[in-house]
């Protein structure tokens, strides 16, 4: 057989990299670490699970359109989007999750020689997809938790393209407000395409948190990314989307890739959209997890990040990564944040009462178990 | 530099001409180039003795401390030869290749075989520099009250870091590169090594950590060594956290710490037991970067307890399959990874093939390094290469005994054994 030279076929940003290996499926995960039952608190998704209407159609779905191809560009979405936002339907480009529009964006303003900027501690894949498409990713350290303008500024130069903030940070949750992000756009000036993610806009319940979208008329070098998987509990389904000004999106849209949002995901998106019941249940239960466990960490001593996002961040005094094995085998999953650069915390999501209930006795047990050493330290210290 | 020749007998004083220019262009000095070029020379003779005729491909890769030759063929020669303790027979033309090439070993400091992923063989000859001694002592400071982290400190704050673990800590406690400064400063120019250095208010240095990451999948961490902080226990936690940062977001999966001592848990370290060096004791800890979701172990039955226990401390998820030897058919010859270090006294075997003669040839190696009067000796089993359990009996039955856990080490986790030299 002949041998096939890759070495000579892959360009060496793709060699350098290494593939991101996601979680098995639970029963796999639960007999692993003995547990009978798994509580997945690692993803930030709505434990409530899509609206009633989404879940309703989900239900009822007809599997005879299962045989036919969505609507390629999205265009009933798009328009009821539109709608809802107070845009154009042009303006509106949608992915198989706002990963997938996080690439189209590179790919349409990045080439090789060219940057983008972002926060050290973010969501990763705005670093991942520019390392991987062979765009330098430059990355500014977080100032208190939160994205500093002034070190972002600092690295923006001729090749810098796209800036992206994630506001709420993921994973800190801290977040700008309105007038430090125009100040912010106005600085930076027009040459630069500034991507806000706003994945977790929907949790925001600050009279001072921005609505990118309603900015964009001001500064047309803003894209808003958006999200059906974190507030309206569609993950599974893997719907997100851009909106950006017509001349914006006419770009973007010759990278984007039609058809890649299936037909259920469309359909659930359109019942689930603006349900305004259900984002307040959501935040009710999120604000009730968010204190139940502020007052946990309060008890332990340990410090907490909290906003109004689902999700908080727990330093810990021991091994991140030893934490998450040690919670595993009780049943509850978190995010270790030494892959966001946060060595030493957990990023934990907010579920439902008891569930939280549950992790916050985990957690009081670990914390009393662990603060010491290990029992093999104990046990054999350096004699071993 | 790369050279083409064919593995024939009149082409070796071309290729030994070209090791030669090659060390001195890498920048060794006259007497280090001749000792490469020796090893060369042996090398080469023993490849033609065992695949006459193929091509090789010769590489000079400049390490800046060391010149590395690389020879590459593209079939397997005789793997037996590559077992340092290969006998030298003076009586055969077969023996004679054998005991050139255990003279080659011994003119370099390294000297390595590898299968490479993409097909062929790659063996590896290794000089490195000579580097005056350090000049300076190290002169203690006031203690500093606060500091700042770098991670490219200026080259005098690096060679008063290499006076101070020279001067501050045992021989034991430290790998012989860290000193004396040049090496050290060469050894960070090599990208294969990184340092974290803690500097005062005024620069002053306050204390520091050194890592080095190989090809594999675990980083090696060395400290913190510490000059005088007001709160070492805080310096201990900023450094340690430092460079868990910085390989957080990597595709290394997990840190090794060889520490002078324990450091608090908040440094995020996990004990991992401590390992033997001649001279003393220094503590080992462990860091996973990656979230764990379990793996496959294959385990001699021998080494159960020691590995469930650490399994167990460590909240490792794994399938433990105990393995036995059933007489089934395995690697046709044994052959080992040998690294020395004869500075320390230390040794360090990894299997690399392990067959049916492998109480023979870990006899012949331990008679060798106990003749050398290396004190201590390693050897790593991983758990995710089934044969190299059939290993075990003979290393227990040969006075190691199991010392430390590094989980993902290798194929999967890797359990270091270790022997005193001259124990049974």
């Amino acid at each position: 057989m002949t041998r096939c030279n890759l070495e000579a076929l892959v360009p060496q940003y793709v060699r350098q990299f290494e593939a991101y290996i996601p979680s098995p499926p639970d029963d796999e995960l639960q007999r692993m670490f003995g547990c009978s039952r798994l509580v997945r608190m690692n993803n930030n998704e709505n434990p409530l699970g899509p609206p009633p209407a989404a879940a309703a159609l989900l239900k009822t779905f007809d599997p005879a359109l299962v045989s036919r191809y969505p609507s390629g560009d999205c265009r009933p979405l798009r328009a009821k989007l539109a709608e809802y936002l107070g845009v154009t339907p042009l303006q509106v480009i949608l992915g198989n999750g706002a990963n997938e529009v996080i690439a189209f964006v590179i790919k349409a303003f990045c080439e090789q020689g060219d940057n983008i900027v972002t926060a050290d501690r973010t969501f990763a894949v705005y670093e991942w997809i520019a390392r991987f498409s062979g765009v330098d990713a430059r990355l500014v350290p977080l100032d208190d938790f939160g994205f500093d303008e002034e070190g972002l500024l600092a690295r923006v130069d001729s090749r810098t393209k796209l800036v992206f903030i994630c506001n709420p940070n993921n994973p800190t949750g801290t977040w700008w407000s309105k007038d430090r992000l125009v100040r912010f756009m106005e600085r930076l000036g027009p040459n630069h395409i500034v991507v806000l993610d706003e994945a977790y806009a929907e949790f925001m319940n600050q009279p001072d948190y921005p609505d990118g979208i309603a900015l964009m008329s001001r500064f047309p070098n803003l894209i808003v990314f958006r999200t059906f998987s974190k507030m309206y509990g569609l993950a599974g389904l893997r719907i997100g989307y851009l909106v950006g000004t017509e001349q914006v999106t006419d770009i973007v849209r010759k990278t984007a890739i039609v058809y890649s949002v299936n037909t259920l995901a469309q359909s659930a998106a359109l019942a689930a959209l603006g349900d305004q019941a259900f984002i307040s249940a959501t935040r009710s239960l999120v604000q009730d997890g968010q204190q139940m466990l502020a007052a946990q960490c309060a008890e332990l001593k340990l410090p907490i990040l909290t906003s109004d996002c689902n999700f908080a961040m727990i330093k810990l005094p021991f091994s991140d990564t030893l934490a998450y094995r040690l919670l595993m085998q009780q049943g509850y999953m978190v995010r270790t944040m030494t892959g966001f650069r946060f060595p030493g915390w957990i990023r934990v999501s907010m579920t439902n009462r008891d569930a939280m209930q549950g992790f916050c006795t985990a957690l009081s047990r670990l914390i009393h178990s662990r603060t010491d050493q290990s029992l093999l330290a104990r046990t054999y210290g350096g004699s071993l | 530099m790369e050279l083409n020749v064919e593995l024939i007998p009149e082409r070796m004083p071309v290729v030994v001409a070209f090791a030669e220019a090659a060390a001195k262009n890498a920048g060794l000095a006259a007497a280090e180039a001749t000792m490469l070029a020796l090893s060369t020379e042996e090398l080469f003779l023993a490849l033609c003795s065992s695949i006459l005729g193929a091509g090789i491909t010769v590489r000079l890769q400049d390490r800046r401390y060391a010149a590395d030759l690389l020879f590459q063929v593209p079939q397997p020669p005789d793997l037996r030869i590559f077992n340092i303790t290969s006998r030298p027979d003076h009586e055969t033309e077969a023996g004679l290749a054998e005991m050139g090439l255990f003279l080659a070993s011994r003119a370099c400091d390294q000297f390595s075989i590898q299968q490479l992923a993409l097909g062929g063989w790659e063996i590896m000859l290794r000089k490195e520099r000579n580097y005056p001694a350090a000049t300076q002592q190290f002169q203690p400071l006031p203690s500093v009250q606060t500091w700042q982290l770098t991670t490219t400190p200026a080259p005098d704050l690096v060679k008063q870091f290499s006076t101070l673990i020279a001067d501050s800590y045992a021989a034991c406690q430290f790998p012989e590169e860290f000193t004396p400064p040049g090496r050290l400063l060469d050894k960070l120019a090599s990208n294969e090594y990184g340092i974290i250095l803690a500097q005062g208010e005024q620069g002053e240095l306050a204390g520091g950590l050194i890592w080095h990451a190989d090809e594999g999948r675990i980083v090696e961490c060395f400290g913190p060594y510490l000059a005088a902080p007001a709160e070492p226990e805080q310096l201990t936690i900023a450094l340690c956290e430092k460079v868990t940062e910085q390989f957080g977001r990597s595709n290394r999966l997990g840190l090794v710490l060889y520490a002078p001592q324990q450091p608090p848990a908040a440094a995020g370290f996990e004990a991992t037991g401590s390992i033997v060096i001649p001279g003393g004791t220094i503590w080992t800890g462990y860091r996973m970067l990656a979230e764990e979701f379990g793996a496959d172990a294959a385990v001699a039955a021998e080494l159960m307890p020691f590995y469930t226990n650490w399994c167990s401390s460590m909240a490792l998820a794994r399938n433990i399959h105990p393995y036995h030897d059933d007489g089934e058919t395995g690697n046709g010859l044994t052959l080992f990874a040998t690294r020395l270090n004869r500075a320390t006294g230390m040794a360090r075997l990894t299997p690399l093939l392990v067959g049916r003669d492998a109480e023979a040839v870990l006899e012949e190696h331990l008679q060798l390094l106990d003749q050398e009067q290396f004190s201590a000796i390693y050897c790593t089993i991983d758990t995710g290469r089934p044969f190299d359990s059939l290993l075990v009996p003979h290393l227990l039955r040969h006075g190691f005994t199991p010392r430390m856990l590094v989980p993902w080490g290798g194929t999967g986790d890797l359990i270091h054994l270790y022997r005193a030299g001259g124990s049974q």
